[in-house]
């Protein structure tokens, strides 16, 4: 095995092929060279330059920032210079337009001011005139007086009082009108108990109505019922036979109570019998008219049922 | 950048057409060489080398002096037959060796095993994978040291240390079983 010197005496001693003859002369036919620069100078010069055109050119690169730099920091301070300039402007502007606004203000104050000044002058204008008319007045008014006490001083004097306004005594005063109502009410009650007093009689009496209003003595109590608030008469008489009666006195002591009717005429009061000695079994009857008021003209028919006389309605029994 | 040769670069640049020619002739044999092994064909190699010194008039204010001209050129060089050989695929038919074409290629060598074994590290070393074949080329056959080695190919020197050591290492197998890699390949 060959060691590694022997192989590399073996390599370097290669031969080394020739060229041919012709070739030599074909490459110094090719030759191009570069334009001859006279002088070595100037190739010292080129090798100066590969030297140090790098750091040259990295000099000149920092120098160029360095003045670029420069130029925009100048730029900038002279922007900024221009910024804080127009930023006073602006804050002059402002106090400009406040200041407009206020004059505005004043002015539209003063407007406000000189309107309200107008309007009260021709309010005070007005109030002159009316015043003006009232003074007319108040001097006609003093004639007409002045006339006036001569024609009194003229006509005698009389004695006569005029009675002031009595409200509660008007004859067409609403009181009198609600004392009248409250009297038809009174009445319409008494005509109910009147009807139920035919009802209960005759439920007594195989169904017939009594001959008159004494004979439901028991069935009305007083003869007072029969009096309308109205009749005066009427009521003042039964308030005065009936005044001994004790509503809760004992039963057996009826006599002055017998007496009363006794003295009480028959078909008395203030209401006409009309249903007298009618039977109730028959269906008619209870819509026949059993009693009236003479004074209001209320009805009693033979069910019961009340019916105002001045009203087309009717009341329930 | 005051040796002879960087000289003829600079002046060359200046337009002095003689350090160009001094240039041509100093150093086109070796690029002739070094293309010629590499793609196995000799009209490939001229165009080649025609192309390569092209370049180089057209590079020359690049110089900058950091390299020997050899590694300069012969970066220019293999970067004209890397892009070759991107363009176009190599000839079908090479030459069954390139020193084939050398007159007396085996003459340094006195025993016939030693001409064997040499014809057989040639021949293995134009099968190593290319960035290998190219450093051995640049560094055994065109005799450049590992810093210029290392110019040319645009890599690290201890790189070129690195493909050297694995270069000799696939040789010594290649040597020590002869065939193997060849069968391997075809199979």
């Amino acid at each position: 095995m060959k060691t590694e010197s022997e192989i590399e005496n073996l390599l370097r001693q290669a031969p080394a092929p020739a060229p041919s003859p012709e070739l030599g002369g074909k490459l110094k036919n090719a030759v191009h060279l570069p334009q001859s620069t006279n002088g070595t100078d100037l190739n010292l010069g080129g090798a100066f330059w590969r030297r140090w055109l790098p750091a040259i050119g990295y000099a000149v690169m920092v120098l160029g920032c360095v003045v670029v730099l420069a130029v925009q920091n100048h730029r900038q301070s002279a922007v900024v210079q221009q910024l804080e300039k127009l930023r006073e402007d602006i804050t002059l502007k402002e106090q400009q337009i406040e200041m407009q606004r206020d004059q505005t203000r004043l002015a539209l104050a003063a407007d406000a001011r000189i309107k309200s000044l107008q309007d009260n002058a021709t309010e005070a204008d007005q109030l002159a005139a009316t015043l003006a008319e009232l003074q007319a007045l108040i001097a006609k008014l003093t004639t007409e007086a002045t006339d006036l006490e001569a024609k009194l001083a003229v006509v005698p004097d009389s004695n006569e009082v005029i009675a002031p306004y009595d409200f509660f005594n008007d004859p067409n005063g609403p009181m009198q009108k609600a004392r009248e109502e409250v009297d038809s009410t009174k009445c319409v009650n008494n005509m109910k108990r009147i009807g139920l007093a035919f009802r209960i009689f005759s439920n007594d009496n195989d169904g017939l109505f009594p001959p008159n209003f004494n004979s439901m003595a028991n069935e009305l109590s007083q003869a007072t019922v029969l009096c309308c608030p109205k009749d005066e008469s009427n009521r003042m008489l039964a308030e005065r036979l009936f005044d001994f009666v004790q509503p809760n006195g004992p039963k057996d002591d009826w006599s002055d109570w017998k007496a009363a009717w006794a003295r009480w005429p028959i078909n008395g009061g203030s209401y006409e019998m009309l249903g007298a000695n009618l039977n109730r079994n028959d269906p008619v009857v209870d819509r026949k008219i059993v009693a009236k008021c003479r004074f209001h003209g209320h009805v009693t028919y033979g069910n019961g049922a009340v019916i105002r006389g001045d009203t087309l309605g009717g009341l329930q029994p | 950048m005051s040796d002879p040769t960087s000289q003829l670069i600079h002046r060359a640049g200046n337009g002095d057409r003689a350090a160009a020619g001094e240039l041509i002739d100093q150093f086109h044999p070796l690029i002739y060489a070094y293309l010629r092994r590499l793609t196995g064909d000799t009209s490939d190699a001229e165009d080649l080398t025609q192309q390569t010194f092209s370049k180089v008039w057209q590079s020359l204010k690049k110089f900058e002096g950091r390299s020997t001209v050899s590694a300069w050129l012969h970066g220019i060089a293999y970067h004209a037959f890397a892009d070759w050989m991107r363009k176009r695929r190599p000839t079908e038919n090479p030459d069954a060796g390139w020193w084939e074409a050398c007159p007396d290629p085996l003459k340094p060598f006195d025993e016939i095993a030693d001409r064997d074994s040499a014809a057989t590290v040639w021949s293995a070393a134009d099968q190593l994978p290319d960035d290998l074949r190219q450093t051995i080329h640049l560094h055994y056959y065109q005799e450049l040291t590992l810093k210029e080695t290392a110019d040319a190919l645009g890599i690290a020197v201890s790189t070129v240390k690195f493909r050297i050591s694995k270069a000799i290492g696939q040789l010594q197998k290649e040597l020590a079983e002869p065939g193997l890699k060849s069968a391997a390949s075809k199979s």
